[in-house]
């Protein structure tokens, strides 16, 4: 079922000034190209809407790891102080469970549990956000493609590259480079796998 | 040329002549009450009194702040809330009758009889009698009318001038001002709200006040803003990304009153100390508990979940709805602050208290209004007007 992988990872165009990059990545993606990505030295304001990026599910997935933070905290404080539901005694061991009776307070005191509850729900959510990010942005990775092109090392100085990649549904080799080239770059570059 | 334009100045007009009336009337009608049941009556105005106040001293305090923190956000909102603080004046003379007609009715230890024989009144006596508290009314209005009329003042010089030094002369006022605002507005809560139940304290309670004006006034100028910021001159003050900024205050001050309301009821309820959980004892039975419910779900859980989407910030109407919703939230907050105190384990809702809302709320209003439109909407000379972001650099 595997398609064959093509033989080029995509098509870099390369620019001189954050303007010009925002200008083709918009000519780009009004031609119809889907899988494009920018690269810049800094984060240039439109760059984002120009290349067509979408919302990242991440903000789903820290409301969900702050929801777990605040679960385990929880069940954590409500279980050990007795509060287990009956049905799960049996798959509990018995040091699970430790009550403890502080100044004659019920075992079950929520009030005492909020900051706890509060604290791993800051945490967890924490942690999903960054490890979350890394995940989503494809890290963690040692090798691009990309650096196949010498000239890419720019990126990091003074150089915007916009690369269309092979796996676009409109890319073939011929007719993307002719179209990259009519944008005025400094240089289109084929980028090997 | 007037930035507003002709259709939001004949709806501002129209609801501002209709407040009026109807804060007239509801005066009146408050007044025939007094008459007939004070208790009640007087103590129901207190809340509606605390209620207004905090939407105009938290303009004064968030005027101060964005005059010293600057920001976009401040300058689109700036004359609001000048308007906003300039009302102050407007509720020191609301705050009348309470001094006047009230003491007695509202706060047991301004009544000597009962005063003398409960030792903890006494020894508070020194600060909580009549004259000092008499006294403290005038500082307090006084400082507080003294910022909001001189940063007014400096405003509308530097529509005129535009001179830059005032920009100096804002700062060097409204820093000194925060710090007076923390004290007065820390005193003033513990002066007109913490006692009434006089043998109970807690200090995080001057703390959650001063902040809870400040919480009012953000959600009062949002509603504005939306409703007021409109045409083509306006609305660029008002885009998505500023609705946005706007919109992330309001979620941080929601939860940042959660955890204020919270740590003053876990601090409480973890120490036990029978001269500190009567307070919450009268508010956990009788339909009380009920409303106190209500509070942790309306006014934290309900916003927080809804202002954390992107959309609900940014899209006005959505903003709006929230704002609205919790612009009624904040008074049933300022009435599970005191309305417990008046009638303890009980749960009871004078008919003074929707009379005395209707009173004091049409006059404010009308008055902002008013307010509002004797200056231009923009301060245009205003520095912090060339901070637009510039796209692809």
């Amino acid at each position: 079922m595997e398609a064959q992988k093509p033989e080029i990872y995509g098509m870099l165009a390369e620019f001189t000034t954050p303007t010009e990059i925002v200008a083709a990545a918009n000519k780009a993606r009004e031609a119809g190209f889907s899988k494009m990505e920018a690269y810049s030295p800094f984060p240039v304001e439109d760059l984002y809407e120009a290349v067509g990026f979408k919302r990242t599910k991440l903000p789903i997935l820290v409301f969900f790891g702050g929801l777990a933070g605040f679960f385990t905290a929880f069940s954590l404080q409500t279980f050990t102080m007795g509060g287990a539901p009956s049905f799960l005694n049996p798959f509990l061991p018995d040091w699970f469970y430790y009550p403890l009776n502080i100044g004659g307070r019920p075992l079950n005191s929520w009030p005492a549990f909020v900051p706890p509850e509060f604290e791993l729900a800051v945490l967890f959510s924490a942690f999903t956000a960054v490890f979350g990010m890394l995940l989503l942005n494809g890290y963690p990775r040692l090798y691009h493609p990309l650096f196949n092109v010498p000239r890419f090392s720019g990126v990091t100085t003074d150089r915007f590259f916009l690369c269309i990649e092979a796996r676009d549904p409109l890319f073939d080799i011929q007719g993307t480079r002719h179209f990259l080239e009519g944008l005025k770059p400094f240089e289109v570059s084929e980028v090997p796998q | 040329m007037s930035m507003i334009t002709p259709e939001v100045r004949e709806k501002v007009d129209k609801v501002q002549s209709f407040a009026l009336i109807a804060g007239v009337i509801g005066l009146l009608v408050t007044g025939g009450l007094i008459a007939v049941q004070p208790k009640e009556t007087l103590q129901s105005y207190l809340i509606s009194f605390l209620y207004f106040f905090s939407f105009s001293l938290g303009s004064l305090a968030l005027l101060m702040i964005q005059h010293v923190a600057g920001g976009v956000w401040g300058f689109a909102m700036r004359r609001l809330l000048e308007a906003g603080a300039r009302c102050l004046l407007l509720l020191a003379i609301l705050f009348l009758p309470i001094l006047l007609l009230g003491l007695k009715e509202i706060y047991v230890w301004a009544d000597h009889e009962i005063a003398q024989k409960d030792h903890i009144i006494e020894l508070k006596s020194g600060y909580l009698n009549v004259p000092f508290f008499t006294a403290r009314y005038f500082i307090f209005f006084g400082i507080w009318s003294f910022l909001a009329l001189a940063l007014s003042k400096l405003s509308k010089q530097e529509d005129e001038t535009a001179e830059a030094r005032i920009g100096f002369w804002f700062k060097a006022l409204s820093g000194p001002g925060i710090m007076a605002f923390a004290i007065t507005g820390g005193l003033a809560s513990v002066d007109w709200a913490m006692s009434v139940d006089v043998h109970w304290y807690s200090t995080m309670y001057p703390v959650l006040f001063c902040f809870g004006t400040i919480l009012s006034a953000m959600i009062f100028h949002i509603v504005a803003m939306i409703l007021l910021y409109q045409g083509p001159d306006l609305e660029k003050h008002l885009t998505k990304n500023h609705l946005r900024d706007v919109g992330s205050f309001f979620l941080g001050f929601i939860i940042f009153w959660a955890y204020l309301t919270f740590s003053q009821y876990l601090l409480i309820w973890a120490a036990n100390l029978k001269e500190e959980v009567p307070y919450f004892l009268n508010r956990s039975e009788g339909g009380w508990q009920l409303v106190a419910i209500s509070l942790g779900l309306g006014h934290f859980l309900l916003p927080f979940l809804v202002l954390l989407t992107r959309d609900a910030k940014r899209i006005k109407g959505n903003l709006l709805k929230v704002a609205c919703f919790m612009l009624f939230m904040r008074f049933v907050d300022y009435f599970f602050l005191l309305g417990p105190s008046f009638s303890p384990k009980h749960f009871a809702f004078p008919i003074g208290q929707l009379t005395s809302l209707v009173g004091i709320g049409g006059l404010w209003l009308g008055c902002f209004l008013w307010q509002w439109k004797s200056m231009p909407p923009i301060p245009v000379r205003d520095p912090r007007i060339l901070q637009q972001p510039i796209h692809g650099v």
